[in-house]
């Protein structure tokens, strides 16, 4: 303390001098930002094996003591989600998982479950996604084991009640009805369906599948799928290693003996079904609309995952982006970005977005368009390509803010097959990228030809155009107006 | 020696605060405080986990400060401080300078002609425009374009944004542990060198943002006039956003004003939290922020404050969103004994196992969703119910279900069992609070602005304190129906209002 105040006042005391002198310091303030050096951070990520425990049976489990806050806080995921939904049963996954935690256990009615987690100040969650599903837990470190067996009732005899049955239902299906209500929702609800026809991702939940779906789909859904034996767990918190891991354990036990098998790797580009090229205009009276410019591009296991991530970040650059064109120079949008999607196990898609008045459209789709097109023409310059690695590198420990964010980071490596020294050799991967790898990467993933510009809004304000900057959307391909049809059903 | 004898007024303080909480289990908060030469306040808490540190500028002036007929200003203001200064966002300020100085001049003749008896002179008007219009492109042609972004993204920062209260304004990034000197130089300069470019684009900007949020939340103008009611006189009253009309008359040089009253260092305070030396840190800010002089007036208190109110008031606004019914009642300013007992009320009646919902949405059945809230500010308090009303009930029935549980407090005050649940909810909100970086640099610096960082333990400590009889009391005390605002929004018909129809 005393030494802090000493320090401090000498501190001052030698920039006092400097103003008094005007001599040289030993430390002036530089004039730009540019001019500072800043000492090497030595960040080294870490390494999988500090936190992994195999408990055998297909459960793993990733697991960090943390005595810092008196809280415990846990994560499980496996494979299987709502692309496995039977056709015509479009949205069972969602509703199974929900319900699991919603519709109240056999020892605890659903009221009573809310009361008891909302008296104890804990949540308990469980979720489908697409291709995986899993649960989560955070409470205060003392009430650890009450939670983990309310939890066990959760995962392993849930009595999905038939009035929370009925009051989950009900509230999908008022969501389902309100999905076109904004330019954006329609956009994102139409929009699998265009990329990915009669595939998994493109089918949506509409009201008739969800409608159809039972008690005893839910109840059957939950013996088969449930919590299959395959599974990996994030648990950090103030407790004692050893007995966390025995609980863990005993935890799961009831779990099925059935492992699933893991998502598989689809470097695939087009799928069955897939539209043509060219404008599809959902047409609803709104002056705002929501475009998109978009084809499929690559899944996550592609080997040019990390050069296009660096692409993707030079077309969102501040300096040249594409916001920058069409937002800063033109004013024209009230956002603009540039994406490359890529999902584990299936393409996802890559393109641009913007939102704009609809009748400024045309012109803002050209503007991103042409940032598309140029960077598949000539190498990006030096600086952009500086920026986009130095950004990346440099926000790289952001991933890994607490403990249980480093285990989550890990345990997705493993869940999702990729490479276990994944962070200990981004830094090189990201390093070693060119300007020809970025050329080439753009070259071989961005295809104008393929675009399909997808346009959610007024079609008369589209069409109509701006006489300020003309352009014509029939420029991007042959255009068809869409008229939305029950949002409840997707049509 | 003037200088010797600020150095021995600094104030260094480093405190561990045990926090006892509820199971006996201590977590400690390890807080530096320091107080730069010129009066900013620092705050720093050390946390090694990760090479990263989160920063925060909380400037103590809000929509509250914003002087009458530029309300917004502050508002605006935040957004020109991602504009750039006399050396970010610029090729050349000397020229840039006189740009902007022809830009104002051009704006306020503009402005006038507009507002003028005579506007059909529209020759004038175009003539004026071009002038401008040409202003602007010279202008242009000397900035540039998102430089502070530029330069905050390549050094690996996350998470460049502000955001304004009616008291606070703050600014924030998180960025790399070896970056603090960047980050001291970007803001420092911030505070001293602001240029307000672009101003009269970006007060366009924010009316877009102000009609977009009011069309994308249909809540909005529910809100705002429910507001406008519920005070009379204090500035609270004002949407943060501004009235619309007054932001389109703002000129530069009044926001200029503003940066020059407001923005000063003894008028901030510095909070970081992550993998940082505190003392490396005071020393460093000591050279940055350390060289901007403090404010020549002391910050205006503000003088308005609310009267008591003498009957109850009613709005009705007409929207498409979910009917709601709204209910609000003064209650006294944050720092008040009172504020804690309020703040257990709303515990009391909101979540699921709360009072308010089991009743209306679990047994009668007559509301959607519903929540109640209690807000202590720096000036005013403010205890709220919401209730979106189900289809095919009434606003009548859901105002009546609400005020019956008003009621009840008082006469069937909170059990054991609901007192403590509101305990450990506000013991497990506190603690996770404390989880990320941001989120404890942000508590840390809503207490300061409210008198003093150590409001964060203590008011815990006084929540955990707060008795059942205490809030049947406090009940008693605020929610009476003199006191009292009323709002329902009700759905707007699609063919447009029939005279002295029921418009519900």
């Amino acid at each position: 303390m005393r030494r802090g105040l000493a320090r401090s006042c000498a501190l001052l005391l030698a920039v006092a001098l400097v103003g008094v002198t005007g001599a040289a310091s030993a430390q002036p303030i530089v004039d730009h930002p540019s001019k500072l050096v800043f000492p090497e951070l030595s960040f080294s990520p870490p390494s999988p094996e500090q936190f992994r425990v195999d408990l055998g049976d297909g459960l793993v489990v990733y697991i960090a003591e943390d005595p810092t806050l008196p809280t415990f806080e846990m994560s499980a995921r496996w494979y299987g989600g709502s692309f496995g939904d039977p056709p015509g049963k479009e949205g069972l996954a969602g509703m199974a998982y929900t319900l699991m935690r919603q519709g109240g256990t056999e020892r605890m009615a659903a009221d009573d479950l809310d009361a008891r987690l909302e008296f104890l100040a804990a949540s308990i969650g469980t979720w489908a996604g697409d291709r995986a599903s899993g649960a989560s837990v955070w409470c205060l470190a003392k009430d650890t084991e009450e939670v983990l067996s309310l939890m066990a009732d959760v995962l392993f005899r849930p009595a999905f009640a038939e009035d929370k049955i009925r009051l989950e239902r009900d509230q999908q299906l008022q969501a389902l009805r309100h999905r076109y209500d904004s330019a954006d929702d329609l956009l994102n609800t139409r929009l699998p369906r265009f990329l990915y026809g009669d595939a998994p991702p493109g089918r949506l939940d509409t009201v008739s599948s969800v409608s159809s779906i039972t008690r005893d789909d839910l109840v059957t859904y939950h013996r088969e799928h449930g919590v299959p034996s395959n599974l990996v767990v994030c648990v950090s918190g103030s407790f004692e290693k050893q007995a966390m891991l025995d609980r863990i354990k005993a935890l799961f036990a009831e779990r099925s003996r059935e492992p699933v098998a893991p998502v598989a790797h689809n470097t695939r580009t087009e799928l069955p079904g897939a539209t043509k090229p060219g404008v599809y205009l959902l047409n609803k009276a709104m002056p705002e609309v929501t475009v998109q410019v978009v084809h499929l591009g690559i899944d996550r296991h592609n080997p040019d995952f990390i050069p296009l991530q660096i692409m993707n970040r030079i077309l969102n650059s501040p300096k040249s982006g594409i916001s920058k064109r069409v937002r800063d120079d033109e004013g024209l949008a009230y956002g603009a970005w540039a994406f490359v999607g890529a999902p584990v196990g299936y393409a996802g898609s890559l393109g641009a977005g913007l939102s704009c008045k609809g009748n400024d459209a045309a012109y803002a789709i050209s503007l991103a368009l042409e940032q598309l097109r140029a960077v598949r023409e000539k190498e990006v310059d030096d600086a952009e390509l500086s920026l986009a690695k130095e950004s990346w590198l440099n926000t790289f420990p952001a991933a890994f803010s607490t403990p249980f964010a480093v285990l989550e980071r890990l345990a997705s490596l493993e869940f999702d097959g990729l490479p276990m020294d994944y962070y200990q050799t981004l830094r090189e991967q990201i390093s070693k990228v060119t300007k020809a790898d970025v050329l080439r990467v753009a070259r071989d993933h961005v295809q104008p030809e393929r675009f399909l510009v997808v346009i959610s809004g007024d079609a008369a304000l589209v069409q109509g155009g701006n006489p300020d900057h003309p352009a014509s959307v029939s420029e991007f391909g042959e255009v068809r107006v869409i008229e939305p049809g029950d949002p409840g059903e997707g049509t | 020696m003037v200088r010797l004898a600020r150095c021995g007024m600094l104030v260094l303080i480093a405190l561990v605060w045990p926090v006892a909480t509820a199971m006996g289990q201590d977590v400690r908060l390890d807080v530096k405080e320091h107080t730069l030469s010129n009066g900013m306040r620092m705050l720093v808490v050390e946390r090694h986990h990760t090479p990263r540190i989160a920063c925060r500028v909380f400037y103590r002036v809000g929509g509250a400060n914003d002087p009458e007929g530029r309300t917004g200003l502050a508002h605006l203001f935040e957004h020109m401080m991602f504009r750039g200064t006399r050396t970010i966002g610029t090729r050349d300020f000397p020229s840039e300078e006189k740009v902007i100085r022809r830009i104002d001049d051009l704006m306020a003749r503009i402005d006038a002609a507009r507002r003028s008896a005579a506007d059909a002179d529209t020759a004038r008007l175009a003539m004026l425009k071009a002038h401008y219009q040409r202003a602007l492109d010279r202008e242009r042609n000397l900035l540039v374009t998102n430089e502070m972004d530029e330069i905050y993204s390549q050094a690996g920062a996350t998470g460049l944004n502000a955001y304004t209260e009616p008291d606070n304004t703050v600014y924030m990034v998180e960025i790399p542990s070896n970056k603090l000197e960047l980050f001291l130089w970007m803001d420092s300069d911030r505070m001293a060198n602001a240029v307000l470019r672009e101003f009269y684009a970006e007060r366009d900007v924010v009316q877009d943002e102000r009609r977009l949020g009011h069309e994308g939340s249909p809540y909005g103008y529910f809100y705002e006039e429910f507001n406008a009611v519920f005070y009379t006189a204090h500035p609270y009253r004002r949407p943060i956003v501004g009235w619309e009309d007054d932001v389109s008359r703002v000129t530069r040089p009044q926001a200029q004003e503003f940066l020059r009253t407001h923005y000063t260092p003894d008028n901030a305070t510095l909070i970081l939290v992550g993998d940082l030396s505190a003392e490396d840190a005071f020393a460093q800010a000591e050279r940055y922020f350390g060289r901007i002089p403090r404010a020549q007036e002391p910050q205006a208190d503000l003088v308005t404050r609310e009267p008591v109110q003498h009957g109850e008031r009613r709005i009705t606004v007409e929207s498409t969103a979910y009917p709601l019914v709204g209910i609000a009642y003064h209650t006294p300013a944050f720092g008040d004994a009172d504020c804690h007992a309020l703040d257990v009320m709303s515990g009391v009646l909101n979540g699921k196992s709360g009072r308010l919902y089991r009743d209306l949405v679990l047994e009668k059945d007559i509301a959607l969703d519903v929540s109640a809230s209690s807000d202590g500010a720096k000036y005013a308090g403010e205890f709220s119910l919401f209730a979106i009303v189900k289809p095919g009930h009434t606003h009548e029935e859901v105002e009546a279900a609400l005020e019956a549980q008003l009621d009840r407090i008082s006469k069937d005050p909170p059990t054991d069992t609901e007192m403590q649940r509101v305990r450990n909810s506000i013991e497990a909100g506190f603690v996770r609070g404390l989880r990320s970086n941001g989120g404890l640099a942000d508590q840390l610096g809503s207490y300061d602005s409210l008198g003093d960082w150590h409001l964060l333990l203590t008011e815990l400590q006084q929540l955990r304190a707060v008795t059942s009889a205490d809030v049947a009391r406090v009940a008693g005390r605020y929610l009476t129906k003199e006191n009292r605002t009323i709002g329902w929004l009700v759905q707007k018909r699609p063919e447009g209002p029939d005279a002295g129809g029921d418009d519900r």
